[in-house]
């Protein structure tokens, strides 16, 4: 099997998303609220508990100024990973193609 | 992953803050030896710094219904180790906390213990000792990766359970509510994680495996059997 490993990764994507759409109905029938960041649980568990943080992010230095934004830069932040990812890998394979042809 | 901004009292912040450091000049020092001796090191370099900010970029749905995202770590800690790892996680990070408000500069010693330094100690001797005992080479990256992950997420349970032990009962009622929130969450994705790296390490190995070679990854037997086993 050539692909085994894919395949693999495939199946557990799909069953990810699977259980992920059954997670979603469940809670939209109980009328839940969800799908935060799970630092946001955490910090909200805190909250819950009377703990004021003592410093903000706004405090000092520049905060995405709405989702939209902050959406963007997260999107900046993959793509740029993504390029480098993708060029480098790109030149292996282009170096090996060379390489056999050569020979 | 990310402790907010504020919410490390002191001298807890301080604390994480004095362990990360010493880490990272050493990672550094590390880095700047291994670029010295070995230049053609630096594209895979690029691509083990990439996942990391790629997969921690993808906040994903998990079976708690809040979301969480990947560290992936684990690529740069089993090829470079843990303390090139400490550099290049300690970049996205400060990225994240400057032009994200995701962590802050106050948690960001916390942050970077538990995703850029312990998480990734973790895999890497998983992975040796997995090494050393000659078990399944993808196996072995399946399971360091997946170390590399859900360990970085019981770290930041032990931060936060530490700073804030619970009005009744302390330290250990704490962690486990912080390990509900953080670890639990991130099973699933630690599998997801665990199973990309299995892909990555596999076209890495058909692309460039005397890079593996020279960082000491695996014995030059063992990844001559592997490739066997890939043309067959």
């Amino acid at each position: 099997m050539k692909y085994k490993f894919e395949i693999i990764l495939v199946i557990a994507v799909i069953a990810f998303i699977g259980i992920f759409l059954c997670t979603d109905a469940q809670m939209k029938t109980s009328g839940e609220e969800g799908w935060g960041g799970s630092d946001g649980v955490g910090s909200e568990m805190l909250e819950a508990q009377g703990y004021e943080p003592w410093i903000e992010n706004s405090d000092y230095t520049f905060t995405p100024p709405s989702g939209e934004i902050e959406s963007c830069l997260f999107a900046l932040q993959a793509s740029f990973g993504g390029l480098l990812i993708g060029w480098i890998f790109g030149s292996w394979v282009t170096e090996r193609r060379l390489k056999k042809n050569s020979n | 992953m990310h402790i907010m901004e504020g919410f490390l009292p002191s001298p807890w912040w301080q604390i994480w803050w004095i362990l990360a450091l010493p880490c990272l000049v050493y990672g550094l020092y590390k880095l700047k030896k291994l670029l010295d001796e070995n230049r053609e090191l630096l594209p895979l370099l690029g691509v083990a710094g990439g996942f990391i900010f790629v997969l921690s970029a993808l906040k994903l749905p998990s079976v708690t219904g809040s979301c969480s995202h990947p560290t992936g770590t684990a690529l740069s800690a089993i090829t470079f180790g843990p303390w090139i790892t400490c550099v290049i996680g300690f970049i996205v990070l400060l990225f994240q906390s400057l032009f994200l408000a995701h962590g802050g500069i106050t948690t960001l010693g916390a942050n970077v213990m538990s995703m850029a330094i312990i998480g990734p100690v973790a895999g890497y001797f998983v992975y040796k000792a997995l090494d050393k005992i000659n078990f399944n080479f993808f196996a072995s990256i399946f399971i360091a990766a997946f170390i590399c992950d859900i360990v970085t997420y019981c770290i930041t349970s032990l931060e936060l359970a530490l700073a804030f032990p619970a009005t009744s009962g302390g330290f250990l009622p704490s962690l486990a509510a912080y390990l509900g929130v953080f670890a639990v969450t991130q099973i699933p994705l630690a599998i997801i994680e665990g199973l990309v790296f299995v892909v990555i390490f596999k076209y890495i190995i058909i692309l460039k495996p005397d890079l593996l070679l020279k960082l000491k990854v695996m014995s030059e037997e063992k990844m001559k059997q592997l490739q066997e086993m890939m043309t067959e």
